[in-house]
């Protein structure tokens, strides 16, 4: 306990709600504390709301202690007080501060903490003694959500699980009524004898269950659900009340690391009743590897800094809780290089909160050899490399970033990024013409820079031939209205709507009405033989746009997410209508997934995590940055290149790599630049151009790259592509390409034939290297280095690499060649160099 | 000797440790490491759904009988067919009441508790091309192209497990008899990643698959440690740049490709001179002699030695072929009795070591056993050779282990082994089976960057209810 009193000395670091104050000295006491339920006294509430009423003898309240240090942040004691009620017969609170009604009447809860502080609460328990109808969808569906019962990987997934179906997540309480009480000829609930229900013998474990044990006989929810049988099942009347929505308190808090919180959630009917439904939710992390949660409702987070935060569900309703874990150390201005655009003033803002100092800016050759690989999606040349360390121009850097975007090589590299994500698959060898037709419309796109939005509206809104309108290709592969709208909304919305087509959206607010409302926009496309044989062209069929909701069977009119519907007439193109509203500059998604995605590219880890999966209970780790970045995209109309410019040419880009004391834990505040694999385009093109060599790809001409090529058509052919996770572009997420290592890849890089072939070509940099007589062994190894890593080899690398030549010489038999042998060794230099990590990362 | 750079664990429930220097031997505590990174990063990439594995401790191994077994010489003999379309080779009883295999099978026949045997297997194809319907039996007729062994390594993310192990082999023979030899082109052909990537085709010890190319040193061992020891000295990039663990993986992953090189866990696992003679003896299968014009010794025991190995060592999924089961009964194939006395005897006996070997050592939940072939045979057999040709109607298929409700038939055929007379199983019910065997398959819907084409096949494919 103490320990995390002393972790909790969190200098500099500030209240949410307060300004920015100097580092607070003690913290190990408590000077004040609170018991409340909803928003603590420091953070927005007071004592006199905090009334608390219970009724009928199922009510339970959280209850929440919350202590601060003079001028400290609030944190959590609710597990560090005892608890005592007066009169002791009117309610207890267990240990986890969960409140529970003994008998009618008023009483006094009081909190008392080791450190003498106390706080105290009137309760008010009315209604003890009358049992109350227990209202299905209230009460007992929520149990199903809580226990996992209804979870999407068993009875919650269409067909359910051994014949017993439930909806997912409870949102179809009607259905589930049936399915217990009616189906199965009513085995399942057994009204003279509750125990026995089938439910429950096999929740509970008495019967073999494959879900196994879910729920405790000795539990509040075992003992509702026995009276609710007791009771006949009583599903409620229409009029009772439902659940409007769900609040969470507290709503954020920094924590210590290693620290805890516990929540409080409280559900707030349509008759203005709220009610603590803590136990009842069902809380989950946003990242895994930073928190945990429990059944009560406690978060925990671990060792790592950052933000994290936990998605609360309860019934169909969300809620979020977000927490700040500082680092805690001190971020004087000396720490931190001069910010050189809004990017920096965001990262290096919330690197103070956090208290992380970020690692010093990188060097030349660093910063060289990166941008180059996230821009043009190549190694610099060794005598590109030469160039930039000599220069002594001032913003030589800048200069660089612009020279890049300028070139060919970026349109390429980009091309190949977006070509994966918009489907351009090659399935049979006749899909080349529009497969290299679609690839080439978007390389020029972004070789002539055009504005994003008139990118996505060209791609949305295709009509007529491949022939003509390459970016048409687009409908070959999302053939359906569902495939386009999910596919339209991954990648230009950052939304994954696919759960929705079916029921409400599991971790959103969309419900199928939204779904639908986002479907009728294509459902006008029509499809016609085009002038290719076996490719389609698009057109536009005649008539009042709409959807059908299987639900209600009612017909919905295009409405873009959030917003009314629109009456889009009969000849116009609703697409056109969808590309207004997602381009438009109040779109609250549309700016905002793009620069998301385009900060993932660069910094290898999105603002929001998954990038494609933008929500409400998904939140940015900055939100301040993410708004800025969309803002400024936005009102600089959407020119990719200008993002970035604005991006590659912040300081916060250009970090070093390697840790300072501090930082080496920071996952998600870039005080650091976080090291990424290179490619499988990529990595296989610099392994040509280290060892002298190309690949040839059929049909296409010599010497053309990894990154150009234009599909997937040349995957087959190339193991190398196929082993380092080339993907096929079968999938609208960047994630089918998978960069994780694997141990076919090392196999490949140590002892493929094929690279062994490369380092040994009579054409190739050791053969040549070799035969340049003039050249002193210094200066060729240089050459390496400088191609390789773009920079010179410090003098312990040189000597190893020399001495490697000399070695082989010397050890060489009198019968051989001493240039057969010299080769040889430098063909193994070229081989270590591949197979360093300074090489296959890009750092 | 490795040197590896751990970082905190911060996914070991906050128990932070400091950096550690750990200088390992080869395949040391690196390993540990590995598993732990893996699963976190797993964890990750399943995002809020998901935080259950996907991945069940099941391995599958797919006993294939090319050429297109009888369904009735096999498990369903009908004695009281007419002769001329029952089963050619008798019957005997199994130590199931009422249930009776084909004569060949004593030793299952006394084992049939252990199985479960499916009567109304209906692969729905017939083919003439024995090419087509083979590669239609191990990629499901589906334009991905892709082989059930295929599908199950890119489920699971790979088809190399992340301590290196093969997740997904194919142990199909090289064969000397013409015949048998084209039984095991089609084998190999089908037994392939189509459109799901090079990634995930299956190690082949025999054949040249890119891994085994990959795994033969091809430049002199001494230089190979030449240039390992030069790479030790220029690879300078500090891990600790690297908080996600993948460098050290990579280190890892070098460490265990020249282990593979120079004969590590996987030559182990399939040199069967490390296993127990004992054991190797009960398989052995070459007193019974495979071909129809070239003969030699059976190897059909040893390699389901072998796979029982290679599961056991962590592989997931491991296709087994066994030609020659095209019993046509003319001056290329043997008539049906011939083939099925020739065949079903080796079968028998290194299925019967199998199921024995496999619960003395306490696997038989952990692996499930398929036998199937492509299609079945006619009901009628031919006066002229004995033979009966390709059926469509039906086909044999069992299920052992796997943690599956073994000991029953499941189903039933018409009278003379025609068609299925009860619900007919298919093929997608075969790849639901075996998913549902290995995968979580609720935690594999909610799987993120698996191209819809795959999810929907998943998604599709239902297990025969009876098993689970």
């Amino acid at each position: 306990m103490r320990n995390r009193f002393t972790c909790a000395i969190i200098l500099g670091c500030v209240a949410l709600l307060t300004p920015v104050r100097p580092a607070s000295a003690g913290g190990t006491d408590v000077k004040s504390l609170w018991l409340h339920v909803t928003a603590a006294p420091p953070e927005g509430g007071s004592t006199a709301t905090q009334a608390l009423r219970l009724r009928g003898a199922d009510a339970r309240q959280q209850l929440l202690v919350t202590g601060a240090s003079d001028a400290g942040t609030p944190r959590d004691l609710t597990r560090d007080v005892t608890f005592s009620v007066e009169p002791a017969t009117a309610a207890k609170v267990d240990p986890t501060g969960l409140l529970i009604p003994l008998a009618d009447g008023t009483a006094t809860v009081t909190a008392r903490h080791p450190s003498g502080m106390s706080a105290s609460l009137p309760v008010t328990i009315e209604r003890f003694g009358s049992p109350q109808a227990i209202n299905f969808v209230n009460r007992i569906v929520p149990i199903f959500t809580k226990t996992g019962c209804n979870g999407g990987g068993c009875h919650g997934k269409s067909g359910g699980q051994n014949g017993f179906r439930l909806s997912l997540l409870g949102f179809e309480p009607q259905e589930d009524y049936e399915h217990l009480v009616k189906e199965a000829r009513g085995r399942r609930l057994f009204p003279a004898a509750p125990e026995n229900s089938l439910l429950l013998t096999k929740a509970t474990g008495q019967l073999p269950h494959g879900g196994g044990k879910r729920l405790d006989p000795d539990s509040d929810d075992y003992r509702l659900i026995v009276r609710w049988v007791r009771q006949g099942m009583p599903y409620g009347s229409a009029n009772d009340p439902t659940v409007a929505k769900i609040e969470v308190w507290p709503k954020e808090r920094i924590l210590s690391r290693g620290g805890q919180q516990q929540l409080a959630v409280h559900a707030h009917y349509t008759d203005g009743t709220v009610e603590d439904v803590t136990r009842g939710a069902v809380y989950e992390p946003n990242d895994k590897n930073m928190a945990e949660t429990d059944e009560a409702g406690r978060v925990k987070v671990y060792d790592q800094p950052g933000d994290v935060a936990v998605m609360v569900r309860y019934q169909s309703k969300v809620g979020v809780f977000r927490a700040l874990v500082p680092l805690g150390v001190e971020v004087a201005d000396k720490d931190l290089p001069p910010a050189k655009n809004f990017v920096d003033e965001k990262v290096f803002a919330k690197l103070r909160k956090v208290g992380m100092p970020p690692s010093p800016v990188c060097d030349d050759a660093t910063f060289l050899r990166r941008v180059t690989i996230d821009i043009a999606g190549r190694l610099p040349m060794a005598d590109e490399a030469r160039l930039f360390l000599a220069s002594t121009t001032p913003d030589k850097r800048a200069k660089w970033v612009d020279h890049l975007l300028d070139s060919p090589d970026y349109a390429d590299y980009f091309a190949n990024k977006w070509a994966g994500v918009l489907r351009n698959k090659r399935s049979k060898s006749t899909d080349a013409k529009s497969t290299f037709a679609f690839h080439g419309w978007v390389r020029e796109s972004l070789l002539t820079n055009k504005p994003y939005d008139q990118f996505v509206r060209e791609i949305v809104a295709a009509s007529g031939d491949v022939a003509e309108n390459p970016p048409v290709a687009w409908y070959r592969e999302v053939k359906k209205d569902d495939d386009q709208l999910e596919d339209a909304a991954q990648l230009f919305l950052g939304m994954r709507l696919q759960c929705a087509q079916c029921h409400h959206h599991p971790f959103e607010k969309w419900s199928q009405q939204d779904y639908y409302g986002f479907a009728a926009f294509f459902s006008r496309v029509g499809r016609k033989p085009g002038t290719r044989p076996g490719e389609d062209a698009i057109f536009h069929r005649r008539g009042a746009p709409a959807a059908t909701n299987p639900k209600t069977k009612q017909a919905v009119k295009p409405a873009g997410l959030g917003t009314a519907p629109v009456d889009v007439p009969a000849d116009v193109d609703p697409r056109l209508a969808l590309a207004d509203w997602m381009t438009s500059k109040d779109n609250p998604f549309f700016a905002r997934s793009l620069v998301n995605r385009y900060w993932k590219h660069f910094f290898g880890r999105g603002l929001v995590e998954p990038e494609d999966d933008m929500r409400e209970t998904n939140p940015p780790t900055n939100p301040e940055l993410l708004d800025a970045l969309a803002a400024h995209f936005t009102k600089g109309n959407y020119d990719l290149k200008d993002l970035v410019r604005t991006i590659c040419n912040s300081q916060t880009y250009q970090l070093a790599a390697l840790p300072n004391a501090h930082n080496a834990v920071d996952r998600q505040n870039f005080s650091r630049y976080y090291p990424k694999r290179l490619s499988a385009e990529v990595l296989l093109d610099a392994v040509n151009g280290l060892a002298g060599v190309q690949s040839s790809f059929a049909g296409l001409p010599p010497g053309t790259r990894a990154v150009e090529l234009p599909d997937n058509g040349f995957n087959a052919g190339n193991y190398f592509l196929t082993v380092f996770g080339k993907p096929e572009g079968a999938s609208a997420c960047e994630c089918e390409r998978t960069n994780d290592a694997s141990l076919a890849q090392s196999l490949h890089l140590i002892n493929a034939k094929d690279i062994q072939d490369k380092l040994a070509s009579n054409e190739g940099s050791a053969a040549k290297l070799v035969s340049d007589a003039q050249r002193p062994e210094e200066g060729k190894i240089e050459e390496l280095y400088l191609s390789a890593f773009s920079r010179k080899p410090d003098a312990e690398e040189m000597a190893a690499a020399k001495g490697y030549v000399e070695k082989k010489l010397a050890a060489k038999p009198a019968d051989k060649d001493a240039n057969a042998v010299k080769r040889q060794a430098y063909e193994d230099i070229i081989w270590a160099l591949i197979n360093t990590k300074e090489f296959s990362f890009n750092h | 000797m490795l040197r590896i750079l751990s970082q905190h664990a911060h996914w070991d429930c906050g128990k932070a440790s400091r950096r550690d220097f750990l200088r390992v031997g080869a395949l040391g505590l690196g390993g540990l490491v590995l598993p732990q990174l893996f699963a976190a990063k797993a964890q990750a990439l399943n995002g809020p759904a998901g935080g259950k594995p996907v991945l069940k401790d099941r391995s599958v191994i797919f006993l294939f009988l090319c050429g297109g077994a009888s369904q009735i010489e096999t498990f369903d003999p009908h004695m009281d067919a007419p002769p001329e379309c029952r089963s050619q080779t008798g019957e005997v009883k199994t130590c199931i009441p009422g249930v009776t295999f084909g004569g060949s099978f004593q030793k299952l026949a006394r084992l049939a508790d252990r199985l479960a045997v499916v009567r109304s297997y209906q692969p729905g194809h017939g083919d003439a091309d024995h090419a087509r319907a083979i590669k239609k039996t191990f990629q499901l007729d589906h334009p991905m192209e892709a082989s059930i062994g295929s599908i199950t390594a890119r489920l699971r993310g790979s088809a190399f497990r992340s301590d290196g192990f093969p997740a997904y082999a194919s142990l199909v023979e090289k064969e000397v008899d013409s015949q048998y030899q084209e039984d095991e082109e089609r084998m190999r052909k089908s037994d392939m990643p189509g459109r799901l990537g090079a990634g995930f085709a299956p190690f082949t010890p025999t054949g040249g698959g890119q891994i085994n190319k990959d795994m033969t040193l091809n430049v002199p061992l001494e230089r190979l440690d030449d240039r390992r020891a030069l790479l030790q000295e220029l690879d300078k990039l500090s891990r600790q740049v690297d908080s996600t663990g993948a460098m050290a993986a990579l280190d890892e992953y070098e460490q265990r490709a020249v282990d593979m090189i120079l004969g590590g866990t996987v030559r182990k696992a399939l040199d069967l001179s490390n296993e127990d003679p004992r054991v190797v003896e009960r398989y052995d299968t070459s007193r019974f002699l495979s071909g129809h014009l070239t003969k030699r010794p059976d190897t059909l025991g040893r390699r389901l030695l072998t796979a029982r190995r290679l599961c056991e060592a962590g592989a997931g999924f491991v296709t087994v072929g066994m030609a020659g089961w095209d019993t046509h009964g003319n001056d290329k194939h043997p008539g049906v009795k011939e083939g099925h006395i020739k065949l079903g005897e080796p079968l028998d006996h290194a299925v019967a070591a199998f199921l024995e070997d496999v619960r003395s050592r306490g696997l038989e939940e952990r692996i499930l056993l398929v036998i199937t072939s492509e299609f079945g045979r006619t009901p009628k057999v031919e006066p002229k050779g004995g033979g009966r040709d390709h059926w469509p109607g039906l086909c044999p298929l069992v299920f052992a282990g796997g943690g599956l409700n073994v000991g029953q038939v499941i189903g039933r055929s018409t009278s003379k082994a025609e068609e299925p007379a009860s619900e007919p199983v298919r093929m997608s019910n075969l790849l639901g089976t075996i998913l549902h065997t290995m995968f979580d398959m609720g935690e594999v819907r909610v799987q993120r960057g698996i191209s819809r084409e795959l999810l929907t096949l998943a998604d599709g494919a239902k297990p025969i209810p009876e098993l689970f």
